[in-house]
């Protein structure tokens, strides 16, 4: 096993939403009833159970075992799978809805796994719902120019996030995967900018939450 | 479980990586008087560096992720391998190596520190390691950043298959954790113009980082 897949095998177990990210997504997707959703980097399900509650069939994919073993009690399907491995797992399977939450970070050719989703896994008509941390947020503006740049265990600057995104190239890697932004339900900071902060996100959204629809 | 994703890409990579002429300035200075040593090139590529080690008398392995480039680069080092660092055990090349060149590779690795500490292994107690490796905080990408410029660019410090990114202080921080302390630092620094004066601020102006190191005592 590469050192890469040994990382995450108890590193998942430890992954949840943030309250406020975990609200954002939720606001779009609490009213989603009888679709098909794959949840890519499920973890341990916590996502995807609300959404089974509601009547959708989830699937979930991880690339940690220990993981998987308690998602499997709580998702419809869930498997062990490394998205940049060799596997075929998920072969041409459809889904109405993809979810890609805090995944393309820790991807090595993210534009790639979602060209190939979009091709392969995504029903006409379906969604993909994207969220991951803007590295360019204003505050972290302020601390490169102060010479502030080092890996942390967690957060925006996990050593495990291996690329990074910020407003123009998320949108532009949407795009060139043949997708459409529907609605965009970023978490901002700080929270009081409210709506007048959501209309700059390259600079105020702290985490992007992203609809996208196929073209 | 195979990460093949990656030596697909550095197999594929349409730009050849190659030492650009800065960079290759800085680091052979450090590297001119050694003769009869036993270097490891890790990142080897084509060979293109070791070839010139070998003929000032040294006996070079080479060691790259790239098949392609192995094979090219058999034809001009003593010993060649393919190797993924980062799921692979060290192949069967002796130890005892009195320098090992780790050039524009840290950047490459996800975990960067576990790769240098299996390195450690097969260096001589009183070897030397040679790290280069861009700053991702030179004053100028710290410029672009501020107005919210960050892309992904063949060629460039933000370059889509650098995974990891170092600054002089946080490189110096992986070094030290590693038991390495630096002897000879040979920075690329930009602006070229003044530079006498830049270097005194590695942080800020080296835009590639060169340093030699070698075991505390």
């Amino acid at each position: 096993m590469s050192q890469i897949n040994q990382h995450y095998q108890n590193k998942a177990l430890t992954y949840c939403l943030g309250n406020r990210r975990g609200e954002k997504i939720w606001q779009i997707l609490s009213g989603y009833k009888g679709k098909r959703v794959l949840d890519l980097g499920c973890s341990t399900g916590y996502i995807g159970r609300d959404l089974k509650k509601n009547g959708n069939y989830v699937v979930g994919v991880d690339i940690s075992k220990p993981a998987i073993i308690k998602a499997k009690n709580i998702l419809d399907e869930a498997y062990v799978l490394d998205l940049e491995g060799n596997s075929n797992l998920l072969g041409k399977k459809k889904f109405d809805l993809i979810i890609i939450a805090e995944l393309i970070e820790h991807l090595f050719l993210p534009e790639t796994l979602i060209q190939n989703l979009v091709r392969n896994n995504l029903a006409n008509n379906g969604e993909i719902l994207i969220s991951t941390p803007n590295f360019l947020h204003f505050i972290n503006r302020v601390k490169f120019l102060l010479g502030k740049f080092k890996y942390e265990n967690s957060g925006m600057f996990d050593k495990s996030h291996i690329h990074f995104f910020t407003y123009t190239g998320l949108i532009g890697m949407i795009r060139s995967a043949n997708l459409n932004v529907v609605k965009e339900n970023s978490v901002i900071v700080p929270r009081l900018l409210g709506k007048v902060g959501a209309r700059f996100p390259s600079l105020f959204a702290y985490q992007f939450v992203i609809l996208a629809k196929k073209l | 479980m195979s990460r093949s994703i990656i030596a697909d890409y550095y197999n594929t990579k349409k730009i050849p990586f190659g030492i650009s002429g800065d960079r290759r300035d800085k680091i052979f200075p450090l590297l001119k008087d050694l003769t009869d040593k036993k270097i490891l090139e890790v990142g080897c590529a084509t060979g293109y560096m070791g070839e010139k080690l070998r003929k000032q008398g040294n006996y070079v392995v080479g060691l790259d992720i790239s098949k392609k480039d192995v094979q090219k680069a058999k034809k001009v080092l003593d010993q060649v391998f393919v190797i993924d660092l980062e799921s692979e055990r060290l192949p069967n090349m002796g130890t005892n190596f009195d320098l090992i060149l780790v050039a524009e590779v840290v950047e490459h690795l996800f975990e960067p520190e576990l790769v240098i500490k299996k390195l450690m292994t097969v260096l001589k107690p009183n070897g030397q390691i040679l790290i280069s490796t861009p700053n991702f905080l030179h004053l100028y990408n710290r410029y672009k950043m501020l107005c919210g410029k960050f892309e992904y660019v063949e060629e460039t410090v933000i370059n889509k298959s650098h995974v990891h990114f170092f600054t002089y202080p946080t490189l110096k921080k992986s070094l030290n954790s590693l038991g390495l302390k630096i002897i000879k630092e040979n920075h690329v620094i930009f602006p070229r113009t003044l530079a006498s004066i830049w270097r005194k601020w590695p942080e800020l102006f080296a835009y590639q980082m060169v340093v030699l190191c070698e075991r505390y005592e």
